[in-house]
């Protein structure tokens, strides 16, 4: 009886349900923990006369959180900060790390030189952030924004124009610090595709050239938005390495500018992330603030959530159009 | 074989291998022009990848390495400084499995005519459909033509294949076991193709089924171990061939 029920395999099925079980505990366990401590911070407490509109005080209250400055006690600063850094490490480390994959995996000759390289670059992902702080902030800011300021703004020195923390170095160290998580996933999409598709393809006198950008980069781009989604995640919630490059409490006022290209890319920004760090632990008046803590942590969880469902959508968009069928269907 | 008929491929002592093993040796044979040549022999004898040879598929494969000549028109293909996307431009293959790229029906026949730089959608519109019929598969696609080729049955994505190879017009066209997958009706329509074919190109065909063989191509070669046993005329080769492995084959007493 015993012996027949682990030949059935019910012990092994048992065990896999309750790993999965457990994960979402775990993860529902969190979600619900932090939707507690979040969701009632803003419910007005009396309000003597009109009972009615409370639900509408309590939006206008959260309203007021998500886009006053930091001044108001609001956190749009740190909203606008943590999608920017987010969205300029992506525009950087997307071309950056599929054009080393394609490189890697349809270029290079395979042989000592390469594996060296893999192996480099699996470390990469291996090295703790912190560290990609301390480079960002000897390379990335003082070699390169001092070059920049040597070279075009000799005026204003000795007052740093690039040399000195900034969005665009946040993003840089970002780029870097999630570069092999997009080499790598975008590797593994291109070692997916089938040799006989690329057979057809040269056998209708493509070049490799062609292959490459009307066969392999096509089927591999769902794989290539996986990656981004992948870095994403892990950058928008980075905070350690990026007090280094630019990231800090709060900001006077915010990287934005109404000429081309939008961005002040030498200033200094907020991140959510930096917030919830800061407001939870660096505050003078920890006690009070916790709440918000974690109407903050909300907000970047919500956040990393819709950039991912966006990058979803577009994959899901790439997978009909290139017609990967088990999406399709 | 006669002489008068030219050479359209000429194989100068042609071997082949596969990391250690080798696959094909000292191969030489004139294939005529504006003929059909079957390559005839037992699995894994290697016809599929003395066909690749006429391309330089193999190259595109791990670890092979190709010594001797092919020469196409009196030119050695093999020779450094060929264009080898021009080369398989003039030579076209259809692969032993169908390959279809997963996009439309449309786009897949469009596919190299694109490469070659066509781009007027009535020109493109035109080539497609020429091509789907002399595959015989237009009436069974036209309807569907920008569904996914994925979707299409075995015999039909074989057809497809056929088309996406012949709407750029190859010089040569080689087509390895193109009937493996089709009903009786569609390998008559697809043997009428080849025949109607050779008036302009040479082709080179492999198929396991001797009956095709003898039906539809002029000559026929005998491979066996990598090795050429025997070349020459189809009709030769079926009524009076000179070697005893080749009878033996050809009546089912091989092995
Ligand atoms: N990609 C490859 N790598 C290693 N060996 C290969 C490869 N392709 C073919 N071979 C070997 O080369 C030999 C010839 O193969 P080939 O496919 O040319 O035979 P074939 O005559 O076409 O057989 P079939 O009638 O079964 O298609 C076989 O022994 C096969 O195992
Ligand atoms: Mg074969």
């Amino acid at each position: 009886m015993l012996q027949n029920w682990f030949r059935q395999g019910t012990p092994w099925i048992w065990l896999n349900a309750g790993a999965v079980a457990l994960s979402l505990l775990l993860v529902a366990g969190l979600l619900a923990f932090i939707l507690m401590h979040s969701l009632g911070v803003f419910w007005p407490t009396d309000l003597p006369g009109h009972s009615g509109s409370k639900l509408w005080l309590y939006l206008q209250n959260w309203w007021l959180f998500l886009s006053g400055s930091s001044a108001e006690g609001g956190i749009f600063p740190a909203i606008l900060g943590t999608v920017l850094m987010v969205l300029l490490m992506a525009v950087l480390v997307t071309p950056l790390g599929v054009l080393a994959a394609v490189y890697l995996h349809e270029y290079a000759k395979d042989g000592p030189v390469l594996r060296l390289i893999r192996i480099a670059v699996h470390n990469l992902a291996g090295v703790p952030s912190i560290v990609f702080g301390v480079f960002g902030l000897g390379f990335f800011v003082y070699f390169l924004g001092g070059s920049i300021d040597n070279l075009f703004y000799r005026d204003s020195l000795p007052t740093p124009t690039f040399g000195t923390p900034g969005l665009i170095w946040v993003s840089l160290t970002l780029a870097l610090l999630t570069l092999p998580v997009v080499i790598v996933a975008t590797e593994q999409g291109l070692a997916g595709i089938p040799k006989n598709l690329r057979l057809g393809c040269f056998a209708l006198g493509a070049t490799k050239a062609e292959v490459i950008w009307k066969i392999v980069l096509p089927q591999a781009s769902p794989a290539m938005v996986t990656a981004l989604m992948l870095a994403i995640a892990r950058a928008a919630g980075e905070v350690a390495p990026l007090i280094f490059v630019g990231v800090v409490k709060s900001v006077p006022a915010l990287p934005l500018s109404s000429e081309f290209p939008y961005l002040q890319l030498q200033q200094k920004i907020t991140s959510l992330g930096m917030h919830i760090y800061d407001s939870g632990i660096q505050s003078p008046a920890a006690q009070d603030t916790e709440p918000l803590v974690f109407a903050s942590a909300l907000v970047l969880i919500t956040l990393i959530f819709m950039l991912n469902l966006a990058a979803y959508r577009l994959r899901k968009r790439l997978n009909l159009r290139y017609g990967n069928r088990s999406v399709v269907e | 074989m006669k002489t008068e008929v030219t050479a359209k491929l000429e194989v100068q002592d042609l071997s082949l291998r596969f990391a250690d093993k080798t696959v094909l040796q000292h191969i030489s044979m004139r294939i005529p022009e504006h003929k059909i040549t079957a390559f005839i022999g037992p699995s894994g004898c290697g016809k599929s990848s003395l066909l690749r040879s006429f391309n330089r598929m193999n190259e595109l494969l791990e670890d092979t390495s190709t010594d001797g000549r092919v020469l196409l028109d009196g030119a050695d293909i093999y020779q450094a400084g060929v264009e080898v996307a021009e080369l398989r431009r003039r030579v076209g293959i259809v692969f032993q499995k169908p390959n279809p790229f997963p996009h439309s029906v449309y786009e897949n026949v469009a596919f190299g005519l694109r490469l070659q730089g066509i781009k007027q959608p009535r020109k493109l519109d035109e080539l497609v459909e020429s091509a789907l019929k002399k595959a015989a598969l237009w009436d069974e696609v036209r309807d569907r033509l920008h569904h996914s080729a994925v979707n299409l049955s075995g015999g039909q994505q074989q057809r497809l294949v056929i088309a996406r190879a012949i709407a750029i017009e190859p010089e040569v066209l080689l087509l390895d076991e193109p009937a493996s997958a089709l009903d009786p009706i569609s390998t008559l329509k697809i043997e009428e193709l080849m025949y109607d074919l050779k008036q302009h190109y040479t082709l080179v065909i492999v198929t396991h089924n001797m009956q095709q063989a003898a039906r539809v191509s002029d000559y026929t070669a005998f491979l066996n171990m990598g090795q050429l046993v025997e070349f020459d005329e189809t009709n030769k080769m079926f009524t009076d061939p000179s070697q005893r492995a080749t009878e033996d084959y050809i009546t089912g007493r091989f092995g």
